[in-house]
C-alpha cells in the first residue's frame, strides 16, 4: 500500500468522496463540490471554448490581419459572418430582439439542408435496406444463423411498426401482431436499461478504482 | 420479514453495491473476457490495415465517461501504432484535449520507437461538430492548420500526404454523446468514409442498427468493449501498457459482481412484492 503524494490526487480524491456523500445525504461537503464543479465548467467552457477556441482565431486574429491590410481578401471573409453573429447578440434587448431572427434563419436553414438529406439517407433509406439485406457472415458455418436473424428481424420490425399503426383499431389478427409488437419493444427497452445500468455501475467503478489504486495505492 | 425488506433503508443497497464494486479491485482478479463480433470486426479491421495507412482516432469524450471510453483509446492507439499505422488523435469534445494528453503520455514512453509527426500526431480540438467533419472532407489542413502544439500541418511530415478522406482508412470516434451519429451522417453519408466507434454503454444500443446495416465497421461497447479489445491486443502481443489492460480486466470482474448482485436485487424485491400482494390479499 503506497499512498499518492500528489497533491491533485488528494483534490480528485477528497472531492470525489464529498460528491458521493450525498447518497448517504445531502451535506456542506456535497453542496461545496457542486458548485466548485459548476464554477469550473463554465469557467473552462469561457476561457476554453468561447475565448481560446472562437474569438480569438476566428474573430481577434482576422481582424488584427484586417486592420493591417484592410483589403486582404482571405480575412475580409470574415465580415458577414461577424455582421450575423453581431445580429444574434440582439436578443439581449427586447427592443432589438427582431435582429436575431436574420442569423437564426440562417443557421436553420443551413442545419437543415446539411443534415435532412443525410439524416434519410443513413437512418430511414439504410435502416430499411439493413431489414431485410445486412452484412453476409463472414464464414459457412453461420449462414443458417444469418438468414434466421435476418427473418427474426423483419418480423420484429414489422410488429413493432403495426404498433404505432393507429388508422385501425388494434383488433383479431392486428390486435394480436401489436401485442407481439409491444413485447418486442419491452425487451427493447430492458436491453437498453440493462446497457444504462452498466454505464452507471462503469462510472463508480472508475471512482471507486482511482480511490483504492490511485490514491490509497492498494495492490 | 417481506415488509421489512421492501422497506429497507437504500443507504444499504448502496453500501452492498460499494463492497460488490470494491471486492475485485482490491483482490485484483481477472474473470475470462471473450470477445464479442462487434468488437471483434474492429480489431479484424485494424489487424488486417497494410502498415502505413492512416487512421483518425476522435476522441470525442470528456472526464465524465473517462472509465469506459479511455481504455479504448489505449487500446485502439497501441494496437495501431504497434503494427505501423500512423494516428490523428482529435477531438470534438471541448474538454477532449485533456483526455488526449493523458494517452499520448503514457504512449510517449511506451513507444520510444514512434516519433511525434511521423507515425502520431495529436490536431487537438476544434469546435463545429457537423463543419469539421465535412471540412475534413474537403481538406483536413483547412480544418486544422495546424496541430495541438501550433506546429503548421505541413511541417508535419506524415500529414503532408493526408488531405482528405480518401487518404484516411478509418474513423475511429469514442464518445458517450451523439459525436459519432454525426461521423456516420457527414462522414459516411457523404463521403463513404468507414467509421467505427467506441461508445459507452448508455449509447451502445443505439447503434447497433448502424452495426447491422455496416455503417459502423465494429463498435466497442462500454467498459466491456474496452475490456474485450484490450484482451485481444494482449493475446497478439502488442500490449505495451500491460497496466492498461489489467485494471480494465479488474474493473470487468467488478461489473460483473456488481451485475450479480443487482440481478439478486431484482429477484428478492420481486419476491418480496408477490408476498406482500398475496398478505394484503388475505
Amino acid at each position: 500500500m503506497a499512498i499518492s503524494h500528489d497533491p491533485w490526487v488528494w483534490a480528485a480524491a477528497l472531492l470525489t468522496l464529498a460528491i458521493y456523500s450525498f447518497l448517504y445525504k445531502d451535506n456542506p461537503f456535497y453542496k461545496f463540490a457542486e458548485h466548485l464543479y459548476i464554477g469550473v465548467s463554465v469557467g473552462y467552457f469561457l476561457y476554453f471554448i468561447i475565448w481560446q477556441q472562437i474569438v480569438v482565431p476566428l474573430i481577434y486574429d482576422p481582424l488584427k490581419v484586417l486592420f493591417i491590410s484592410p483589403f486582404h481578401t482571405k480575412e475580409l471573409l470574415i465580415i458577414p459572418p461577424l455582421i450575423l453573429s453581431i445580429m444574434m447578440l440582439g436578443r439581449i434587448s427586447p427592443r432589438h430582439a427582431w435582429m436575431s431572427r436574420w442569423p437564426m434563419a440562417y443557421v436553420m436553414g443551413m442545419g437543415a439542408g446539411l443534415a435532412i438529406p443525410a439524416y434519410f439517407q443513413t437512418n430511414i433509406f439504410k435502416q430499411i435496406e439493413g431489414t431485410i439485406i445486412s452484412i453476409p457472415p463472414a464464414t459457412i458455418e453461420i449462414v443458417s444463423t444469418y438468414y434466421l436473424n435476418k427473418l427474426l428481424v423483419l418480423i420484429i420490425v414489422t410488429c413493432v411498426l403495426l404498433f404505432f399503426y393507429f388508422s385501425r383499431e388494434h383488433k383479431g389478427a392486428l390486435g394480436r401482431i401489436t401485442i407481439l409488437g409491444r413485447w418486442f419493444l419491452m425487451l427493447g427497452f430492458g436491453a437498453a436499461f440493462g446497457y444504462t445500468v452498466m454505464a452507471r455501475v462503469s462510472l463508480l467503478i472508475g471512482r471507486l478504482d482511482f480511490l483504492l489504486h490511485t490514491w490509497l495505492g492498494i495492490h | 420479514m417481506w415488509q421489512k425488506v421492501s422497506s429497507l433503508d437504500r443507504r444499504w443497497i448502496y453500501l452492498g453495491v460499494a463492497i460488490c464494486a470494491a471486492l475485485p479491485l482490491i483482490l485484483e482478479f481477472i474473470l475470462p473476457i471473450p470477445a464479442t463480433p462487434p468488437v471483434k470486426r474492429l480489431f479484424d479491421t485494424i489487424d488486417n490495415m497494410p502498415p502505413g495507412y492512416f487512421i483518425l482516432l476522435s476522441m470525442d469524450f470528456e472526464p465524465s465517461t473517462m472509465p469506459e471510453l479511455l481504455p479504448m483509446a489505449y487500446a485502439i492507439a497501441q494496437h495501431a501504432l504497434s503494427r505501423g499505422i500512423k494516428v490523428g488523435f482529435m477531438t470534438l469534445a471541448p474538454a477532449g484535449p485533456g483526455m488526449i494528453e493523458i494517452v499520448l503520455e503514457d504512449i510517449r514512453k511506451a513507444y520510444p520507437d514512434r516519433k511525434y509527426g511521423e507515425d502520431y500526431v495529436n490536431l487537438g480540438y476544434k469546435p463545429g461538430l457537423s463543419a469539421v467533419i465535412l471540412g475534413i472532407g474537403e481538406d483536413i489542413h483547412r480544418v486544422f492548420p495546424r496541430d495541438a502544439y501550433g506546429t503548421s500541418l505541413e511541417d508535419i511530415p506524415m500529414m503532408r500526404e493526408i488531405h482528405n478522406y480518401k487518404q484516411i482508412e478509418l474513423v475511429i470516434s469514442l464518445s458517450g454523446a451523439g459525436y459519432p451519429d454525426a461521423w456516420i451522417l457527414y462522414a459516411n453519408a457523404r463521403y463513404g468514409q468507414a467509421v467505427a466507434t467506441g461508445a459507452t454503454a448508455v449509447m451502445a444500443p443505439l447503434y447497433y442498427a448502424y452495426l447491422a446495416t455496416g455503417q459502423f465497421v465494429g463498435m466497442l461497447g462500454g467498459l466491456k468493449g474496452a475490456a474485450e479489445y484490450a484482451e485481444l491486443v494482449r493475446k497478439v502481443g502488442y500490449m505495451r501498457i500491460p497496466e492498461v489492460q489489467h485494471r480494465v480486466g479488474v474493473q470487468m470482474s467488478s461489473q460483473s459482481f456488481v451485475h450479480i448482485y443487482i440481478v439478486l436485487l431484482i429477484i428478492v424485491g420481486n419476491i418480496a412484492f408477490f408476498f406482500i400482494r398475496r398478505q394484503r390479499g388475505r
